[in-house]
């Protein structure tokens, strides 16, 4: 599962979703629920956000995350999305 | 309606919870301040026992009437049986105390409705006759003999207070009365019905006391006396209390409980009107415990337990005090008004809703804190009481959802996440984490110990409860992985598609892991020749964008393939990525470029190149290299990046080509850079021979890679040549002198093409556009080595020929300084003398002068 694979090292990266919920990435699960720390949001758009310290969003209401292009390892990135499309058209490799 | 409020289904679960009660009853003072979430669970459930008895919800305390009911009301605390004295439970609010009341009155008005079914109006008399009974019972009863004992029982059923609470004393009672029936056959038995009967909302009673009529079906389950005994009874209530007091008193084994009891309670309401309510549900609560039949046994804790839930609201204690005073008084009067009793049936709808209130908000508290809060409101002024209870409030709501789940579910949630997180292929379903960490940290350790350790950290997961047992979680997290990875590797592979033989449709199933897949695209039959079955126009032609993209994911595949094995350390085999990159496949009919110099124009194949190259063999190297040069004038970024292509854009090359330039510069040139600054000199030689046999060399002049590589093999020739000339054959020398010959050949007389436009300083043909201000160093290290590979009479030419632009840069240099811009001069000036100190001249902004050893 290549997108869990990918945001399981995003931990403490900033993220955004749909609301545009900006903060820090605690943890991220199978679904990409994720849950996020020391939240900010728009509070003048989003009054009930004033409170919010940390949210668990359900992944599937999320529509984009953005990440800090610093984090990302690009090849790497590409080579895992290669290395599990060879593995689902059963060209699978065996070792690391 | 509120009699019905009671949910009979939330029976059996109360039953259990019950027993659980009871047995954590013993422990109670050790949970209480223990925040293990076992404890929390068995106060959860446990504490919720006695409220769950009734209409047991549990979003009940979410519901809006409920909390703003119970918002107002101070939590109240069931009193532990010793800890308070008899004058501090008649202190205790008015609320407390006009509960027993409330359940007297409910019990008798459910009584009432189910038993006449016909109209109500009948059982408000009823009802006025029991309570009457009752009272006049407990004056006819000898208070002083029994005084002393009073006390207890009233503790025993003081507000808060549920029917396990009953000291185990009473309880011993009601087991042993019950045993003394006969009904039950043995000890246990007995023991589990009294439980049932305790926990069991109002039981049919003999009595009339309970009506029979009121029961929900389900309670018809239970040990219930049977029904033609109640109903004469309910007929006539008169007679059916008399009898409960009666039989009491004198079938009692433990009289004394009993006793006190009455008479108190009469005292006492007449002393404090508040708490006559009380006393009076305590007076038929006790009698329970040592009634003779089990029917009786029955029918007390039931009401008890009403009176709970209806128990404390502020309103209904408001209520309830005017109906306390009025049945203070009135209980001489032979009968209750019909209003009193209409008065009170309303006020019992109150007070049971406050209940449900009650226990929604401070379901978990009540048993844990309960006394403490008690005792700690009591020395409180009211403001701080107001403030203090605001808070229980608070944290009664906070705490209202906890505790729900046991140890064991939530072990069991771990075991279903970890199981789709953890993979026996972490290479292949998570190789960008896994690779990511390695090559960002050198730490990280990658077992399951550090799996465990991380999700527990992520999920802030607290297996064990407080830290103290963090070490604990961490073992049992760790079991949890390895049984997943065991699990993930007996499941095996899976497609995520079920297809049956003969079906239509196929079923595809997804996990977290493998999605499901939408498109199951059949690839069956994939042998047969696409070519036979394709119509022309679809046929893929080799040098078709698309064939030449599925080429370089090829590349890729092996790629990553033999990287996985030199990871392993197994041998590396690259005959299939060098089938993959079609070096030796030539140019057919149909291409105009060579295949592999075709994929050289793709941004993927240059990035690639710089992990195919390693994994090739020494051969294969070289018939790459060798296959590039040859066609080096072929090769996209050369083929684009003169700018002699660019005549009407002021010969700047476009902004695309030059990123690319650049890329191919980092990639593919550093590579080849790096392998022929450790090549043999006869290779270089040949290398260089075959870009100046079969390319334009003038062409490749004006390019910024064609410089540069001939730069480079120039000067990688050069070196071998001047610093092991010992070891080179005079054949060889003699070639590189022929190929350096046939280099300058085609160079003569048209040098000055190498530099841009853009670059020069010749003001003649001088062109000012993007590329100007960049870096025209190469060109310069291309004139030098080209003069230091040459004769003196080769030198004098290439002067000869960038005279100009020598003079050009000097006087550039020049004016720069003037202008203040000394470093942009002094560049100038440095990349002019690269090429003038290879001939022993230095040039200054003025003048060139020779190269002094000074």
């Amino acid at each position: 599962m290549l997108f869990f694979s990918f945001f399981k090292t995003l931990v403490d990266q900033e993220l955004k979703n749909d609301v545009k919920i900006t903060g820090t990435l605690r943890s991220i699960d199978q679904y990409l629920n994720i849950k996020l720390d020391n939240v900010q949001t728009d509070v003048a758009k989003y009054p009930h956000f004033v409170a919010v310290r940390s949210v668990f969003i359900r992944g599937s209401t999320i529509r984009y995350i953005h990440l800090n292009p610093n984090s990302v390892d690009t090849n790497l990135l590409q080579d895992a999305s290669r290395r599990e499309a060879m593995a689902s058209s059963g060209d699978k490799i065996v070792g690391r | 309606m509120s009699f019905f409020g009671f949910d009979p289904s939330g029976q059996p679960g109360h039953r259990k919870d019950g027993k659980l009660d009871l047995d954590s009853f013993q422990n109670f003072d050790d949970e209480m301040h223990s925040e293990e979430e076992d404890a929390l669970n068995d106060e959860t459930f446990g504490a919720a026992a006695d409220n769950l008895s009734k209409d047991f919800d549990f979003s009940s305390g979410s519901g809006s009437k409920l909390s703003s009911k119970g918002g107002l009301k101070p939590a109240p605390a069931p009193i532990q049986p010793n800890a308070i004295s008899y004058a501090q439970a008649a202190n205790t609010t008015g609320n407390d105390s006009l509960r027993p009341m409330e359940s007297l009155w409910n019990d008798q008005q459910q009584n009432s409705e189910v038993q006449s079914a016909q109209s109500q109006e009948t059982e408000p008399e009823k009802k006025v006759f029991s309570l009457e009974e009752i009272e006049a019972k407990m004056r006819a009863q000898p208070p002083p003999s029994q005084l002393p004992q009073l006390p207890p029982p009233q503790q025993q059923f003081s507000p808060g207070m549920n029917p396990f609470m009953l000291p185990p004393q009473a309880q011993q009672q009601l087991l042993a009365s019950a045993i003394a029936s006969g009904r039950y056959p043995d000890m246990q038995t007995a023991a589990r019905a009294v439980t049932q009967m305790l926990m069991a909302p109002p039981p049919m009673s003999q009595q009339g006391m309970m009506p029979q009529g009121m029961m929900p079906p389900p309670f018809m389950g239970y040990p219930v006396q049977p029904m033609g005994m109640g109903l004469p009874q309910q007929g006539l209530p008169q007679q059916g209390l008399p009898q409960q007091g009666l039989p009491q008193q004198g079938q009692i084994p433990q009289p004394i409980q009993q006793a006190p009891i009455q008479p108190e309670n009469g005292e006492t309401q007449r002393a404090q009107q508040h708490q006559s309510p009380l006393q009076t549900q305590e007076e038929q609560a006790a009698p329970a415990p040592e009634a003779p039949s089990v029917a009786q046994v029955q029918v007390s804790p039931p009401e008890e337990r009403l009176d709970l839930n209806s128990f404390p609201t502020i309103e209904a204690a408001s209520q309830t005090k005017s109906a306390d005073s009025s049945s203070a008084s009135s209980p001489r009067q032979p009968q209750q008004s019909h209003q009193l009793q209409q008065h009170q049936q309303g006020f019992h709808q109150q007070g049971y809703r406050g209940g449900n209130n009650y226990r929604g908000h401070h379901f978990y508290n009540q048993q844990q804190r309960q006394y403490q809060q008690r005792q700690q409101v009591e020395n409180l002024n009211p403001e701080e009481r107001s403030k203090y209870l605001a808070r229980q409030e608070k944290v009664g709501k906070i705490t209202r959802a906890s505790g729900f789940m046991n140890p064991r579910d939530k072990d069991f949630i771990t075991r279903i996440q970890l199981s789709q997180i953890v993979t026996d292929d972490p290479y292949n379903e998570d190789f960008y984490c896994q690779v990511y960490k390695v090559l960002n940290s050198s730490v990280e350790e990658n077992s399951m110990n550090y799996l465990a350790k991380k999700y527990l950290e992520q999920s802030g997961h607290r297996l064990g409860g407080r830290s103290k047992r963090a070490d604990i979680a961490l073992q049992r997290m760790q079991q949890q992985v390895s049984k997943a990875v065991s699990v993930a590797k007996e499941r095996g592979e899976r497609s995520g598609v079920l297809s049956k033989e003969g079906a239509l449709g196929k079923v595809s199933f997804g996990t977290g892991k493998r999605p499901r897949q939408l498109l199951v695209v059949n690839a069956e039959n994939k042998e047969n020749d696409e070519n036979d079955l394709l119509p022309k126009e679809y046929k893929m032609y080799r040098s078709s964008r698309s064939v030449q993209l599925s080429s370089i994911e090829s590349v890729y595949s092996e790629v990553l393939k033999l990287e996985s094995r030199e990871r392993e350390n197994e041998g590396i085999d690259d005959s299939e990525l060098w089938k993959s990159l079609q070096v030796s496949d030539g140019a057919t009919a149909e291409d105009t470029v060579d295949p592999f110099v075709a994929l050289l124009s793709f941004d993927k194949m240059m990035k690639v190149f710089t992990r195919v190259f390693p994994l090739l063999s020494a051969e294969h190297k070289i018939a790459t290299i060798e296959r590039i040069f040859s066609d080096l004038q072929k090769v996209d970024v050369v083929l684009k990046g003169s700018y002699k292509n660019y005549p009407q854009q002021n010969y700047e090359i476009p902004k695309d080509v030059r990123s690319r330039i650049e890329l191919f510069q980092i990639t593919v040139l550093k590579t080849l850079v790096l392998y022929l600054s450790d090549a043999p000199f006869a290779l270089v030689l040949h290398l260089l021979d075959s870009i100046v046999k079969k390319n334009n060399v003038l062409f490749l002049c004006t390019t910024k890679i064609g410089l540069s590589l001939i730069t480079v093999l120039i000067s990688r020739l050069e070196l071998i040549k001047q610093e092991f000339s010992k070891n080179l054959s005079a054949q060889d020398l003699s070639q590189w002198q022929q190929t350096y010959d046939s280099l300058f050949q085609c160079l003569e007389g048209r040098l000055v093409t190498v530099i841009p436009p853009y670059f020069s300083k010749d003001e003649q043909k001088s062109v000012k556009n993007g590329d100007s201000e960049g870096d025209d160093s190469y060109i310069w290290q291309f004139l030098a080595s080209l003069s230091l590979a040459g004769l003196l009479d080769h030198q004098r030419i290439i002067v000869d020929e960038v005279r100009d632009e020598i003079f050009g840069a000097m006087a550039a240099a020049k004016k720069l300084k003037t202008e203040g811009n000394v470093e942009r001069a002094e560049k100038y000036l440095n990349n002019l003398n690269l090429f003038l100190n290879v001939m022993g001249l230095k040039a200054n902004e003025d003048d060139i002068t020779e190269l002094s050893d000074e």
